[in-house]
């Protein structure tokens, strides 16, 4: 019997490492979803997107894919302020429009697939750095490195946006925010600033986490849609605006992903974060860590 | 105009429509005519749901993808004839749109277009992973060698997808002007409000997301004829999911004149984009069109000339 | 005949930890006119919701006209005669206000056959008259003055032909001659033999319309008689006033 355990400890511990991923590719979400209450479908297309700007950077003047996106944020932290600009404008300050905010995510989604499309084709994409490869082993476990460096980073960065969420003022606005708009008034802050900083951020993290995803496997101009189930379950199970119950979250669809793929087949994966989102939503719509 | 004499009216225009692509006699027309058509259904089947009730469903690729799939599975197993398979293809996404409904519709209205979302790449998984249909390397279908009545199997398709069409439109009208229709309004507009005015708001909303996906799953019937080869890319193309949302939008959606009037316009212009230009570019215009109607003129074409006309008589 | 048309008894609900309503006795008798008074916070709205199954109650029973109804959706409660208006008018803003009212007619109004209603109004004309709105009747719901959207929420709360209703602060923020003429409309619907719970902050106009007056403090009903005797119960004065 001692091969099954040890398929069942890589499992484990390559799920663990891809919930670090799922995490950071989540978070974004739980920003903009959870605490803003923005539905933001288009968030996996911001990943794509910012795999796409590392692989440029990447082929050609060699930079490390983790390291240009997260140089990058601030554009793309710019990029989501003027998209949450367009938001307000269109939607949010003309009343509750919920099913044409969905159709402009939607539509967001669908022209940053096809311009992707039109420019890199349907080929998949890889990046090159140092860490890609190697593979540590820990007894009969293996620690591929690939998606160790992801999982750190991304950890440090859902770290990181807690504690400036706790610590800082504009961080305790946006908790304010997703409490309640008297609140931040009380704050002498203007809550459409800090929506849109809160917007930034989320966009921000999805680019990094692009960074991730390409680091971890081949990415093709589509692939974005295998992670929409995935960055709504966590979100979900997580508790909706919740950063640790965002990581637990990510966690044990890692784990309940590694499971199926090792003991299943890959191919049945992408059906696994649908399965917890609809259970999450019949059962326990508050998520995990909620109330 | 009654439901009778409407029908009786839009089959004449039916009618027309065939003679007119019979008399151009290119195999092109039916062709591109089939495509345009077919958005014309789906997109006035995610009206029901989408303009009519107030929730966005993103998966009308999977309901469209298994329609067709349930026509594969009636070809390789009983190969009943195509019209007996078309209400049968209705029936399973009809039960497929209940279940979906009974599962999120007590929730918010975005779980319930979330789970859509999620529910076409699951329904994507499931038929890469069952080899009966072809798995992922799709599946060939052979068409029959000739049809009663018809010049060739292709004009046969055309004037199935018109009759279709007819059908489709014909019921969205029914069912705006009927009691269910304002019933699904009120529940658009307010749905406490509707519940507090009397208004059994899940059963309306389960019969209209079922009714939905009927004609989903109809339009998506006659596919694996028209293309003759079917794959889980080509039938669950998020085009259908684009196109299906952007068409009623751009037309306007209180009424079934604007998933018409958005089918045909963007349809067509797919169509000529497609051939000119090329599929990719012909696609980023629908989203970019989507995008700057929702934006800048949420009540569709159809709204934009109630507007005018209504400026017209004020001023 | 059974002489009370409510019986709610035991009435609980919590949301989370916090208590919201917690062994709420509440009873309404036929054709009579209650005041339901408390701060915010004290329950009102949620003994609303919980009444019409917006929301459930978790302990307690419902009786209306003699049968159990906490089981009951919310439509199905208002098809068997209960009715109610909301704090924030909640119009279907892409209707006219005639459409708005033909709503509840074509829902719930014709399966009421039984029990008072607008005498002789079998449409929604009759109803938008009685209410004030005759002449807007065409009008889109969307724009309407605040007055006129109360009196709106009104009207398409009688269409569903009401042996019960229960106006929720159909008053809040309206002026004085707007306040006398909705609280005239109330009192002319209970003459027709409706029986109303006002829900109000506005003091003269519920101690103008009440026949009985319920207090709700932090979930709890601390009084429950005679207005003008139930205004002076020291507890209440604490309670309304503050120490």
């Amino acid at each position: 019997m001692e091969f099954p355990l040890d398929l069942l400890l890589n499992a484990i511990v390559a799920g663990i490492l891809l919930g670090g991923f799922y995490a950071a590719v989540s978070v974004g979400l739980s920003i903009s979803f959870g605490m803003l209450d923005i539905v933001n479908i288009a968030h996996p297309a911001f990943i794509i997107l910012g795999a796409f700007v590392a692989y440029l950077a990447n082929t050609t003047i060699g930079a490390d894919p983790i390291v240009t996106t997260v140089v990058l944020s601030p554009a793309f932290f710019a990029l989501g302020a003027a998209i949450y600009q367009v938001y307000y404008l269109s939607f949010e300050k003309r009343g509750h429009e919920s099913l044409r905010s969905l159709a402009f995510f939607f539509g967001l989604m669908f022209i940053t697939e096809v311009s992707l499309l039109l420019v890199f084709g349907v080929d998949y994409r890889t990046v090159q750095a140092a860490y890609i490869g190697p593979s540590l082993a820990l007894g009969g476990v293996g620690l591929p490195l690939r998606l160790f460096v992801p999982c750190l980073v991304s950890i440090a960065m859902v770290v990181l946006l807690q504690v400036f969420l706790q610590k800082t003022f504009t961080g305790r606005c946006i908790l304010a925010v997703a409490q309640n708009q008297v609140a931040l008034q009380l704050m002498g802050a203007d809550p459409i600033r800090i929506r849109r900083i809160a917007f930034g951020l989320s966009i921000a993290t999805a680019a990094i986490a692009g960074a991730f995803l390409i680091t971890i496997q081949p990415v093709e101009p589509s692939i974005g849609r295998d992670y929409i189930g995935r960055v709504f379950a966590v979100c979900v199970l997580g508790g909706m605006g919740s950063l640790p119950g965002t990581l637990l979250a990510a966690v044990i669809l890692g784990v309940a992903e590694s499971f199926t793929a090792t003991f299943y087949g890959p191919s049945w994966a992408p059906a696994v974060s649908f399965g917890i989102l609809l259970l999450t939503l019949a059962c326990r719509p508050a998520g995990l860590l909620g109330r | 105009m009654s439901p009778t004499a409407f029908l009786a009216a839009a089959a004449a225009v039916a009618v027309a429509v065939f003679v007119a692509a019979t008399t151009v006699g290119n195999e092109y027309v039916y062709f591109a005519g089939y495509t345009v058509l077919q958005y014309i259904v789906l997109a006035t089947a995610w009206n029901i749901l989408g303009g009519y009730t107030g929730y966005v469903n993103f998966g009308s690729a999977g309901f469209f993808a298994i329609g067709a799939y349930t026509t594969v599975v009636i070809y390789k197993t009983l190969q009943l004839p195509l019209l007996v398979a078309i209400p049968l293809c209705g029936l399973t996404t009809a039960i497929l749109g209940l279940g979906m409904g009974y599962l999120t519709l007590r929730l918010r209205g975005v779980f319930f277009a979330i789970a859509t979302l999620a529910m076409a790449i699951v329904l994507h998984t499931l038929i890469v992973n069952w080899p009966f249909v072809g798995g992922a390397r799709g599946v060939y279908i052979i068409r029959p060698r000739d049809v009663a009545f018809f010049d060739g199997y292709m004009q046969f398709l055309f004037a199935v997808m018109l009759a279709l069409a007819v059908i489709a439109v014909w019921i969205a009208r029914l069912v705006e002007r009927s009691r269910l229709g304002r019933g699904l309004a009120a529940i658009r507009d307010d749905e406490l409000a509707a519940e507090c005015a009397g208004v059994p708001t899940l059963k309306l909303k389960l019969i209209s997301t079922t009714l939905s996906g009927f004609l989903m799953g109809v339009a998506g019937a006659p596919f694996p004829y028209y293309v003759t080869y079917v794959d889980p890319n080509g039938a669950f193309n998020l085009a259908y999911a684009v196109n299906s949302i952007a068409m009623p939008l751009i037309g306007g959606m209180t009424s079934w004149a604007g998933p018409l009037i958005g089918a045909i316009l963007l349809g067509t212009l797919q169509q000529v984009a497609t051939v000119t230009i090329s599929s990719a570019l012909s696609l980023l215009i629908v989203g970019v069109l989507l995008v700057l109607f929702v934006t800048l003129a949420p009540n569709g074409l159809v709204g934009l000339f109630a507007a005018l006309s209504q400026r017209r008589r004020h001023g | 005949m059974v002489e009370t048309i409510l019986a709610a008894t035991d009435i609980g609900k919590r949301f989370g930890g916090f208590v919201a309503l917690e062994g709420i006795d509440f009873a309404v008798r036929r054709g009579e006119r209650v005041g339901v008074l408390g701060p915010n916070g004290s329950g009102k709205s949620t003994l609303v919701n919980c009444l019409t199954g917006v929301l459930r109650n978790e302990t307690g029973e419902i009786v209306f006209d003699g049968q159990r109804i906490d089981g009951l959706a919310t439509h199905q409660r208002i098809r068997r005669g209960i009715s109610r208006t909301f704090q924030i008018p909640r119009p279907f803003a892409s209707m006219t206000v005639r459409e708005n009212v033909e709503i509840a007619l074509l829902y719930a109004g014709r399966l009421a056959t039984t029990g008072p209603g607008v005498a002789g109004a079998g449409d929604a004309a009759a109803i938008l008259d009685l209410v004030g709105l005759g002449a807007k009747a065409d009008e889109s719901s969307g724009q309407l003055t605040q007055v006129d959207l109360r009196k709106l929420e009104l009207a398409r709360a009688m269409a569903t032909r009401p042996r019960l209703l229960i106006a929720d602060e159909a008053m809040a923020g309206l002026s004085r001659a707007e306040v006398d003429e909705i609280l005239a409309l109330l009192l002319r619907l209970n003459a027709e033999g409706i029986s109303i719970v006002m829900i109000e902050h506005i003091m003269y106009a519920v101690m103008k319309f009440s026949q009985r007056l319920c207090v709700l403090v932090a979930g709890r009903k601390i009084a429950d008689g005679d207005p003008d005797a139930v205004v002076k119960d020291p507890e209440v004065e604490r309670a309304y006033l503050g120490d």
